[in-house]
């Protein structure tokens, strides 16, 4: 495990572990879920681990698809709440709903038949050794083509809802829609990164040593998009210390103490 | 627009202003780093040039006078339409003079209600509204040589940079000043309307007209509440579902 790797997952192990007082409460029970999921499945695929779980499970590099499909389920799940969240029963239904359901059956049964086809007989964590065959730079395609369709999918909804933080004209108001912001464009630059790295995927076959370079854009991704949601939040939690009514001689009156300080924003 | 460094250190130095930036700023109330910035981006914006009026006790149209791209702005200043002032109005301006009318114990609230500064709620936008003969916009974004959308959206923030808002009210006939005052950049004052405008454009209405007034207002004021409402429950929804 390289030091990136270990000091991402430390970090998103961190940031879950922080929700679960609200887990135990009932709240943001998937968002957990996902991050367990997440982590889990870059463990997975770090050789110390992968080596341990291979030899114990009958077969040859099964660890491999499983990590895949149990990061698949963890994107969903986040991606099921990133539109519930955005209130979006579009977005819902091409992530979690029918259509979504179906994309999501049928890539993790194309990556099994893939697998199976590729037969590597040696235990190497994400195939790695056998890249350049074809079968192994379908297999790792279409894991990529399926995060990467879920990615775009919550990229252009988290980038619509940028612009759409701010509710109230109270100084509290303000900040947590500045870091409600942050949060949302550091989600955003870390979805955008998943087509960044299936886009890599032609160049990584052209000259296998950009393998292992490659392999940071997915790690950049967790990085990003769980900052983003530790900012979301603290975000909340700075909007909660007002009462957050809404009022429109409240309105007037935070317009006048802004006229008469105009350098306070 | 904002207005170039070098002419500003000239006509801050005609009007007795410390020419140190650290000493300036202290004088105008700003930080350092916020004066300096311009300075050295060699613009000085307009909120600048009338932070820097008020402290020397000068006019600030008659500053921002001194400046080539706004020559001429105080020759340009005449009395508000009685449309443009109504549109600063709200829906509580509207109550006070409603009160106000039913004399009796409730008499005298007008005189100790104190006038909202501007800008206010959705005021720029009720003002480019209220001296809009049709074609305003058009005419606008061509003479300022920006897309309609882009004015369009400057509304929506109700902000209307210096430069466009006296170009709006220079292409719509009105005082020159008038979008400087409902933009909030200068006071009703500042920009030659009378003291109390608004209460006493609300005072001369008739009572149809201030009924009609007061039901627009009301329903503009509705609006805005919804809309907030909306927002909050949209954002709230958000940070409860992933924070």
């Amino acid at each position: 495990m390289t030091t990136a790797t270990a000091v991402v997952l430390l970090v998103a192990a961190i940031l879950t572990a922080l929700r679960v007082p609200a887990f135990t409460k009932g709240r943001g029970r998937p968002l957990v879920l996902s991050g367990l999921l997440v982590i889990v499945a870059f463990v997975m695929i770090t050789p110390p681990v992968y080596n341990a779980l291979d030899a114990i499970i009958p077969g040859e590099n099964l660890p491999d698809p499983a990590s895949k499909i149990i990061l698949f389920v963890a994107v969903v799940l986040l991606g099921d709440q990133l539109a519930k969240g955005l209130d979006s029963p579009r977005l819902l239904r091409f992530i979690s709903g029918l259509p979504g359901r179906i994309v999501f059956a049928a890539t993790s049964a194309l990556l099994l038949v893939l697998f199976v086809a590729a037969d590597v007989q040696t235990s190497s964590p994400q195939l790695e050794i056998a890249v350049d065959e074809p079968v192994v730079a379908w297999y790792t395609a279409v894991t990529l083509m399926y995060l990467s369709y879920l990615s775009v999918l919550l990229l252009v909804a988290v980038l619509h809802s940028i612009g759409h933080t701010q509710f109230g004209d109270g100084r509290e108001q303000l900040r947590a829609a500045r870091i409600d912001t942050r949060g949302r464009v550091l989600m955003a630059i870390g979805f955008a990164l998943v087509p960044v790295r299936l886009v890599l995927t032609p160049v990584t076959l052209a000259s296998p040593d950009t393998y292992q370079a490659a392999q940071f854009v997915p790690l950049g991704t967790l990085a990003f998009v769980t900052v983003g949601l530790a900012f979301i939040r603290v975000a909340r939690r700075v909007a909660r210390r007002t009462n957050g009514v809404i009022s429109f001689v409240e309105m007037l009156s935070r317009n006048s103490a802004r006229t008469e300080d105009p350098w306070r924003d | 627009m904002a207005v170039d460094a070098r002419d500003f250190r000239q006509w801050a130095a005609t009007v007795g202003l410390p020419p140190a930036v650290a000493t300036l700023a202290r004088a105008l109330g700003v930080s350092r780093a916020t004066l300096q910035a311009q300075f050295v981006r060699g613009r000085v914006a307009e909120q600048t040039v009338v932070s820097a009026a008020r402290t020397a006790n000068t006019s600030p149209v008659q500053a921002l006078s001194f400046f080539p791209a706004y020559e001429g702005l105080a020759d340009r200043v005449t009395q508000p339409t009685h449309a443009e002032v109504l549109s600063q109005t709200t829906y509580v301006d509207a109550s006070i003079e409603v009160v106000e009318r039913l004399s009796g114990p409730l008499a005298g609230v007008r005189d100790r209600y104190a006038e909202p500064a501007l800008p206010t709620i959705d005021g720029v936008r009720s003002w480019f509204n209220a001296v809009d003969d049709g074609d305003l916009r058009r005419r606008v974004s061509e003479a300022a040589g920006i897309v309609p959308q882009s004015l369009s959206a400057s509304l929506t923030d109700n902000k209307l940079r210096p430069s466009i808002a006296i170009l709006t009210a220079d292409l719509a006939g009105v005082s020159a000043t008038s979008g400087l005052v409902v933009t909030g950049l200068i006071t009703p004052e500042e920009g030659g309307w009378p003291a109390q405008a608004r209460k006493v454009a609300l005072a001369a209405l008739s009572e149809l007209d201030l009924i009609e007034h007061l039901n627009q207002r009301t329903r503009h004021a509705s609006r805005v509440v919804t809309r907030a409402l909306e927002d909050q429950a949209r954002v709230q929804k958000f940070r409860d579902t992933l924070g």
